[in-house]
């Protein structure tokens, strides 16, 4: 039996999230790389189950749940594979990509942001980068709310720390 | 980076309550309790503060990838996409069948045989040119004790049921969306059991309930 080919307009509303699902990934991979396959592989896998998703629910938080199973399975199978915490790895991907890592100019915030552990880091970019409200969070990265409120006040205390730390060195050093 | 520790000066007890007066996330009641706790405390106010700095420039964070044309290979692949994989078949799902591992070899030549003579029934209904028996509600090999169990399956579109006849043999009645384009509304019915041969029919909704055909009969186990 022919089937009809992907709807357009989801197609078109897909690729109106690229870049908020790139960035996503980015926060969870540290690796723009890693991140291009990661949404590589969301993207083909939403279109291959578009059916599942509901026209009254929100697509951004459907494919940001993609994109964090995928990282999700992608990390058990490393850690499997290769007995190593992924998140212990170097930040980047030195083998590959090397031009455009170079062209992405982290800022501060940035780099503090990727420094944080993992679970602190999904639910920072999904909570205060993307602004999806802490219910929406907890939907898309398949937690309690209660376990969103203290990753995210862990995180975000963290990191205020940290930019306390980096500006009082600044200013330190005169800069 | 520093973690926040007990004793911190960036942590406070009431930290995830800030944390989340910062972002909104507060009913009106602990909104306020919130802010007579900022009012008389200068530690929380301090860090409610820094929360609001920090949260401004992660809230901005990774601009640069938001800018960024995504890479061609991606939009290419998204083009390039075919149309998802439609919902697996009845066949599919019947090989997929929860049988034990006995039932699922002596079910499999019955959902063969089925899938090769769907097509044929559903061509020929109604009559037996092509040998079948089609028969009212009655045509699928059930054995009586069973067959009140079907009606209920079939008006649910689907499912499960399992049990023991008199005689103490285990059987399982199983009914599937056929997807059968030409057949809307069918559903495959397949009975399996320790004693009885495997059956394997297609059900078709009609004005009085449904029309079950038997299209494939095999060995028992």
């Amino acid at each position: 039996m022919p089937t009809p080919p992907p709807d357009d307009a989801f197609r078109r509303q897909l690729i109106d999230l690229l870049p908020r699902l790139r960035r996503f990934a980015y926060g969870l991979t540290r690796s723009l790389a890693e991140a291009d396959d990661l949404v590589q592989s969301a993207c083909l896998r939403a279109l291959e189950k578009r059916r599942q998703w509901q026209a009254d629910t929100r697509l951004d938080s459907w494919l940001f749940r993609i994109v964090q199973n995928l990282w999700i399975d992608g990390r058990r199978r490393l850690r499997h594979r290769e007995d190593v915490d992924p998140d212990s790895l170097p930040l980047g991907d030195p083998n590959a990509h090397r031009a455009a890592e170079a062209r992405l100019t982290l800022g501060t915030v940035e780099r503090l942001i990727l420094g944080l552990p993992a679970e602190q880091r999904a639910v920072l970019m999904l909570a205060t980068v993307e602004g999806m409200s802490y219910a929406e969070t907890a939907a898309i990265l398949g937690i309690p709310h209660g376990t969103v409120m203290s990753r995210l006040s862990r995180a975000r205390l963290a990191l205020a720390a940290a930019l306390d730390e980096t500006g009082n060195a600044e200013g330190a050093t005169g800069r | 980076m520093t973690p926040t520790r007990p004793g911190d000066q960036a942590s406070h007890p009431q930290q995830d309550r800030l944390v989340a007066y910062v972002d909104g996330e507060l009913d009106i009641d602990e909104r306020e309790a919130v802010q007579a706790l900022i009012a008389g405390d200068r530690h929380a106010a301090a860090i409610v503060e820094r929360l609001i700095a920090s949260r401004d420039q992660a809230e901005g964070a990774f601009g640069a990838i938001l800018a960024a044309a995504p890479r061609p290979e991606l939009l290419a692949a998204i083009e390039r996409a075919d149309a998802p994989a439609p919902a697996p078949g009845w066949r599919d799902r019947l090989t997929r069948f929860t049988l034990s591992r006995t039932w699922r070899l002596a079910v499999a030549p019955a959902a063969l045989a089925a899938a090769l003579l769907l097509a044929v029934t559903v061509v020929t209904m109604p009559g037996d040119e092509a040998g079948f028996t089609l028969a009212s509600g009655g045509g699928l090999d059930i054995p009586a004790e069973v067959q009140p169990v079907l009606p209920g399956l079939l008006d649910a579109g689907g499912g499960e049921r399992q049990g023991s006849l008199a005689g103490g043999d285990a059987w399982r009645l199983a009914v599937l969306p056929a997807d059968i384009p030409e057949a809307p509304g069918c559903l495959v019915v397949v009975f399996a059991s320790d004693a009885l041969p495997e059956s394997v029919g297609l059900a078709c909704p009609v004005e009085a309930g449904w029309r079950v055909a038997t299209v494939a009969l095999a060995p028992a186990p």
